[in-house]
């Protein structure tokens, strides 16, 4: 399988605090992998690492290309980033000009930028924001919008960092499998940062950060298999996972299960 | 102490092409010595509602009464300053309000800036972070550069140090991991048992709002849509659809069990609680 980042021994400091000693990471090309980690586990540093925000001791390797300033403006347009706070990062007066803006950027057409919009509107159901002031809108409605202009540009990778936490649940477990969807058929990889371990049911593979280290890192069914992942962690599996282990702990099931209607038709059968 | 709202209205951008209503005829009792819950998706109108609890926002039509003082659109100056130290309000993101060069200088401005007066301040400040599980040392830390989750306690220790009858949280556990949230919980429990806070918690996390809620309100579209005890609220699987929210994690799997195999069990709390009742059941 192709790697999409690869990162050896890589040591980074910040402020004089060690955030990173002897890190070592590889993620797969088009999957969904989520790493997860407590906060303060470093994942917001890992993605500026990734992004070239921040130098380690090491090269690291995104997509086969070293992060390095030569190579900045070529990785800038393979990849969408969603980063966590929005609050001050739009420019534009309207949404539509806002998706135009990463567009225009790269010398499309007005054609094709309209086009664009409307698909990217049209597969994240936000058509009815394009004429809103984007600093006006919710927390939620804004993540969207944030999440449609790192789309507009048909990224080879997406990166979230926490991205999607002021959506609500409902509307947040909509996009996550539309997301899924994008790295299963158009086979884009997405590299999605968060504290919740509910997001993980969603990923291929799953990467547990803890005190700027590894702790584990496989396909969320290997990680599941054991709860001292997440627990080591400070974490908790998430709730289906937990409530699967206590069930097999009285003989009541064999397996873990990440859907709760399986688990009940099993269960009374 | 005992607040209630009685049919408040808010516009935003008055008299301006953007004017919106963004609360409507919002009526609710918020009781002392009890957690009540604001539920609501994006954009509903809660961090406007904590901010006009908070005394940050006047309302437009209506009145609050806080015990027996009663305010309108107008707020008087007097009432203002006696109010102001006993309501207590958590920004969503509290962090950003730091300012301080040092954790200790940062709990030492709410103080003053309240005309707080205690006869011993240093320990005040150390009491208030100790309260919040956050040791000494960190009085001379850097308030920006601590992590998401000790920001939070940081910001809840700021208020708690001049003792506020009412605390007010604006989505509170966004940003915090599991570890940090069950710390959060056990401290807005104590807050209420031990201390006898009012508290008033608004969230859209229904996983959350189940852990603490004495009682709920669902607010929408700037409209009380519901109220009500926790279970009534959370069973109402019709409800929280339209209203864009989720099943707790623990009652949704009762109710999954009721509805699609006709069995009953408890709607539990906990899930070691459900756990035995499921074992029972299926053995």
């Amino acid at each position: 399988m192709q790697k999409v980042v690869e990162i050896k021994d890589l040591n980074f400091s910040y402020q004089e605090k060690e955030v990173f000693k002897n890190l070592h990471l590889t993620m797969e090309s088009q999957k969904f992998t989520v790493v997860l980690g407590p906060n303060g586990s470093g994942k917001t540093t890992l993605l500026k690492l990734l992004l070239g925000f921040e130098k380690g001791n090491s090269v690291i390797m995104l997509d086969s290309l070293p992060v390095i300033k030569e190579n900045l403006n070529r990785i800038y347009k393979e990849i969408g980033v969603v980063f966590e706070n929005q609050n001050q990062n739009f420019v534009a007066e309207t949404v539509t000009d806002e998706l135009a803006f990463p567009l225009e950027n790269l010398n499309y057409g007005k054609e094709e930028i309209t086009k664009a919009i409307d698909q990217v509107s049209d597969l994240l159901n936000i058509k009815h924001l394009l004429n809103e002031v984007p600093n006006n809108l919710n927390a939620g409605d804004k993540q969207l919008v944030a999440l449609a202009s790192a789309l507009i540009i048909n990224p080879k990778i997406l990166l979230i960092d926490e991205g999607l936490n002021n959506l609500d649940l409902s509307r947040k477990n909509k996009i996550l499998s539309i997301l899924k969807k994008l790295v299963n058929e158009n086979q884009i990889t997405i590299i999605y940062f968060t504290h919740d371990s509910e997001d993980t049911l969603n990923a291929d593979n799953v990467i547990i950060l803890s005190n700027g280290k590894v702790q584990v890192a496989n396909t969320k069914e290997e990680i599941y298999k054991d709860e001292n992942n997440f627990l080591n962690a400070n974490l908790e599996p998430p709730f289906i996972i937990k409530l699967s282990k206590r069930l097999q702990f009285y003989d009541l099931i064999q397996d873990d299960y990440l859907n709760a209607e399986k688990l009940v038709n099993d269960l009374w059968k | 102490m005992e607040i209630r709202l009685n049919k408040i209205s808010y516009i935003a951008n008055k008299k301006t092409q953007l004017q919106k209503t963004i609360l409507k005829d919002i009526t609710a009792l918020i009781k002392n010595n009890q957690i009540t819950v604001f539920l609501g998706p994006n954009g509903s109108g809660k961090t406007t509602l904590a901010s006009i609890i908070s005394l940050l926002n006047n309302i437009d039509s209506g009145n609050i009464t806080y015990d027996n003082i009663k305010i309108n659109n107008k707020i008087d100056k007097i009432n203002l300053n006696i109010l102001k130290p006993k309501i207590g309000f958590i920004y969503q993101n509290s962090c950003d309000q730091f300012f301080c060069n040092t954790v200790k200088e940062e709990i030492e401005f709410a103080l003053d800036n309240l005309n707080y007066h205690t006869k011993d301040k240093a320990k005040r400040i150390k009491d208030s972070l100790k309260l919040v599980g956050l040791n000494p040392s960190y009085l001379d830390k850097d308030p920006l550069k601590l992590s998401n989750g000790e920001q939070k306690l940081l910001s809840i220790a700021i208020t708690l140090s001049y003792n506020p009858e009412v605390i007010i949280l604006d989505e509170p556990t966004l940003e915090l991991d599991n570890h940090n949230q069950n710390k959060l919980i056990k401290l807005i429990k104590l807050m209420k048992l031990r201390y006898n806070k009012t508290i008033i918690v608004f969230t859209k996390d229904s996983n959350f709002a189940h852990q603490i809620a004495d009682y709920i309100y669902i607010l929408n579209n700037g409209s009380i849509i519901v109220k009500g005890l926790k279970y009534k609220i959370f069973k109402n699987e019709k409800l929280l659809k339209e209203n864009n929210l989720t099943m707790p994690d623990l009652i949704k799997f009762s109710y999954l069990v009721e509805t699609e195999k006709s069995v009953k069990i408890e709607y539990r709390d906990d899930i070691n609680d459900l756990m035995k009742d499921i074992y029972r059941h299926v053995r």
